[in-house]
């Protein structure tokens, strides 16, 4: 009867259209995404191939000419080279042109028009060098041979040389034996540096034309090369591998459950003291101060936890300074990883304390007042009230409490990332794995989290993500489990 | 309730934990006010010492703050995000809540638990959900959709991981209303605009308000999602003035400040329904 009115009244019909706008936001953002990075963990996706654009297009159909166009213009690009050849050799005597004139420098014999005549020269050359090796219609940038030697060379010369030069001899009214001297220290090796580059990229250039079959399957193999960067590629199991052949994962496994052993107990503790204290009836003003003791549950994460970091800046923050003077020790939590941890801890207390002691004390507020009052004033007899009294009206609130803060130290990402982004970074040795440099306190989602923001390493964090999410899973199924089958909810 | 409050020993007995409680208290909120003291100093500095208050205190930075062109656009982006967030969470999640509340229908309870679980582990799958879903915005994008730097998309993102726990939140206000209203409607023929315009909507204006605050400090707070997306939020603006190893403090500490005003606000609003909040496990909202 009760069922056929229900049918009635509400329909399915109706219901699914209610739902269906929410279901389908919440399915598209948050439950397809995770069905993707199941495809993207078997995959090498970066930054570079996730999403090519046109630039793969173009360099595939470059590639599907590339031999009859390289082929059919042989003489034109042959010629090409040998000019740029014969421009760079040009430039390597006008630089052996320039050590020479600064090494006869003297303070009063600086010449700032003989150095301009120089540059003024290698920089013409260069450019027109430039422009003909980039050019498309000699694809002379195809070879690395000629074009990474070119390219150190022109960034070098750039910033070790004509930085310097002009540093010490353009700008300086007065330049003195001294500075002459550093000049030379630092300038005549980086034009040197700059020659040896010049010289092999000649040399590449000059091969053009003796070999330009083998100039031909450079090109090619560089065009390949090129295009495999920006194509995604199946790997299999390889993230996988990765994310278990080395310690760094599995360390930032039994990291976060140190980490849930150590912050759960410590914030229980804490809460259900605070909330015992500011319920006594023997503390004036509780209410107030009750009220104010939620202020780390309102104050957005961005505040407290970087202020926590600033009180804690190695020898100047006010709490790092404290914590020397009774230790003893240097306290830096850029440097040493347990000072690290020890903050996490602190600061993840603070910030969940409010929710353990306000599940305490409605739980308390429950407990009738008689019992506590002769609790209070028979003193004989406290112990043994509160043990068959109080204690099993409480426990159940402060396991619910538990079981959902554990949750919460389970899946800590901000304080780490605010504090020192997981840091500090170190070598990280675990029985059986070779050791290698990480981040020392990178907790599960942060480890996830930083391969993508910091690696750009889209297939390996969305690797260790299936497997934080199915730890997670794990968790949230005992948690049910645990709270509604067995009862413990009863908040 | 005492009746033996004369009792010199109880007098010092509540006195003493009063003082007890009452260091406790500060030494709680001593984070809070030294960033408070901070950002009124003069001069950035990490140690306040007396000689540095004796320098004077200043709102300058306050100004400053108010005046920086990053700052005004982060809140007006915020804002708008912010915004959106409710509108579409009080478009559909208010519906579907009804739903869940009056509607019995297959999959319903499967849902809620599904719903109720994962809001447990909303922190870690939603960043695996980013991941994934930043890829996809990426591979839009180049396709010559504007969807990184989208706002709207940012906004939906937002109100597709608050389902879970505001579809729990706003199910149980509905619940606590009694059903013979809406049901004496649909009993008595009337029309479907009459029902939702008459019935439903009425009966859940308080339960959008709730939406409304809850949204708001959601969206308002959030920094991760809008800094991967490239939204440039206040909360993204501000973490990414604290990312870096140097940190103008005093500057930072009165920018924050003002950034937190309208979430501590609202909080001291919405403390009513932290007991809900509770149950689905929101330690932080």
């Amino acid at each position: 009867m009760a069922s056929t009115r229900e049918r009635l009244l509400y329909p399915l019909r109706i219901a699914t259209l209610l739902i269906l706008g929410s279901l389908v936001i919440y399915i598209s953002f948050s439950l397809l995404p995770i069905a993707y990075s199941v495809y993207v963990a078997f995959t090498d996706a970066s930054a570079k191939n996730i999403a090519p654009g046109p630039r793969l297009q173009e360099l595939r159909e470059v590639k599907a000419g590339i031999v009859s166009d390289l082929e059919s213009r042989r003489t034109y690009i042959a010629g090409e080279a040998i000019k740029a050849k014969t421009l760079i050799d040009e430039t390597i005597a006008l630089l052996s042109e320039l050590s020479i004139a600064i090494m006869r420098f003297t303070p009063e014999n600086i010449s700032i028009a003989v150095i301009n005549d120089i540059k003024w020269g290698v920089d013409a050359r260069l450019l027109e060098v430039k422009s003909i090796v980039t050019s498309e219609s000699t694809k002379l940038y195809l070879d690395p041979n000629i074009i990474k030697p070119l390219d150190v060379a022109l960034r070098t010369l750039d910033y070790n040389v004509w930085r310097h030069i002009d540093l010490t001899l353009l700008y300086n009214i007065h330049v003195t034996e001294e500075d002459l001297a550093k000049l030379r220290e630092s300038v005549i090796p980086a034009i040197e540096e700059v020659k040896g580059m010049l010289v092999e990229s000649s040399h590449a250039l000059e091969l053009v034309n003796s070999d330009y079959e083998g100039f031909m399957s450079r090109v090619v193999e560089e065009l390949d090369m090129q295009i495999e960067e920006l194509t995604l590629h199946f790997v299999g199991l390889d993230n996988f591998r990765t994310l278990f052949s080395n310690p760094r994962f599995p360390y930032s496994i039994v990291k976060t459950l140190m980490f849930v052993a150590t912050s759960v107990p410590l914030k229980v503790m804490v809460g259900v003291t605070l909330a015992i204290i500011y319920t006594s009836p023997l503390v004036y003003g509780r209410r107030f101060m009750r009220g104010l003791l939620l202020v780390p549950w309102a104050v957005p994460v961005l505040l407290s936890v970087t202020t926590w970091r600033i009180l804690f800046t190695p020898e100047r923050g006010f709490l790092s300074l404290v914590f020397e003077e009774l230790s003893g020790y240097r306290v830096d939590i850029y440097v040493n990883e347990w000072h690290a941890f020890l903050l996490y801890n602190i600061v993840e207390v603070w910030l969940a304390y409010p929710f353990v002691m306000t599940v305490t004390m409605a739980a308390l507020a429950s407990i009738p007042k008689e019992y506590l009052e002769a609790a209070l004033v028979d003193g004989a007899r406290t112990l043994q009230i509160l043990r068959s009294v109080v204690l099993p009206l409480i426990l159940r609130p402060i396991a619910f409490a538990t079981i959902l803060t554990t949750g919460a130290s389970l899946q800590a990402f901000m304080i780490p990332l605010l504090i020192n982004n997981g840091g500090p970074a170190k070598t990280i040795s675990l029985p059986g794995y070779t050791p290698v440099t990480g981040y020392s306190n990178e907790m599960i989602v942060l480890y996830g989290y930083n391969r993508a923001w910091l690696d750009q390493d889209y297939g390996l964090s969305t690797a260790a993500f299936i497997v934080v999410v199915s730890m997670l899973l794990v968790y949230a199924i005992l948690w049910y489990y645990l709270l509604y089958r067995r009862g413990w909810s009863s908040v | 309730m005492f009746r033996g409050l004369q009792d010199p020993i109880l007098v010092i007995m509540r006195i003493s934990t009063t003082v007890v409680a009452l260091t406790l208290t500060l030494m709680v909120l001593y984070p809070v006010m030294y960033a408070i003291v901070v950002s009124l100093l003069v001069g950035q500095t990490l140690v306040i010492s007396l000689d540095v208050i004796r320098a004077g205190l200043t709102i300058e930075r306050y100004i400053e703050t108010i005046r920086d062109p990053d700052f005004i656009r982060g809140v007006t982006v915020s804002l708008i995000v912010a915004f959106l967030h409710i509108v579409f969470s009080v478009l559909f999640i208010t519906p579907a809540a009804y739903a869940f509340s009056r509607f019995k229908f297959r999959g319903r309870d499967t849902l809620l638990i599904l719903y109720l679980i994962l809001s447990q582990v909303g922190g870690g799958f939603g960043i695996a959900a980013l991941i994934a879903l930043y890829i996809l915005l990426v591979k839009l994008n180049s396709a010559g959709l504007p969807v990184i730097g989208n706002p709207i998309i940012l906004a939906l993102i937002y109100t597709a991981w608050a389902v879970p726990f505001q579809t729990w939140l706003i199910k149980n206000y509905f619940d606590s209303l009694p059903r013979e209203l809406d049901e004496a409607a649909f009993i008595d023929g009337a029309s479907w605009s009459t029902i939702v315009f008459k019935v439903i909507l009425p009966a859940s204006r308080p339960a959008m308000t709730i939406i409304a605050l809850f949204s708001f400090m959601g969206a308002w707070g959030e920094f991760i999602v809008a800094s991967f997306i490239k939204v440039p939020t206040i909360a993204a603006y501000i973490y990414q003035t604290a990312a870096g190893q140097t940190i103008f403090w005093g500057d930072f500490a009165a920018r924050t400040i003002l950034f937190s005003i309208p979430v501590v606000t609202l909080f001291i609003i919405a403390q009513r329904y932290l007991g809900e909040a509770i149950r689905y496990g929101a330690g932080k909202l």
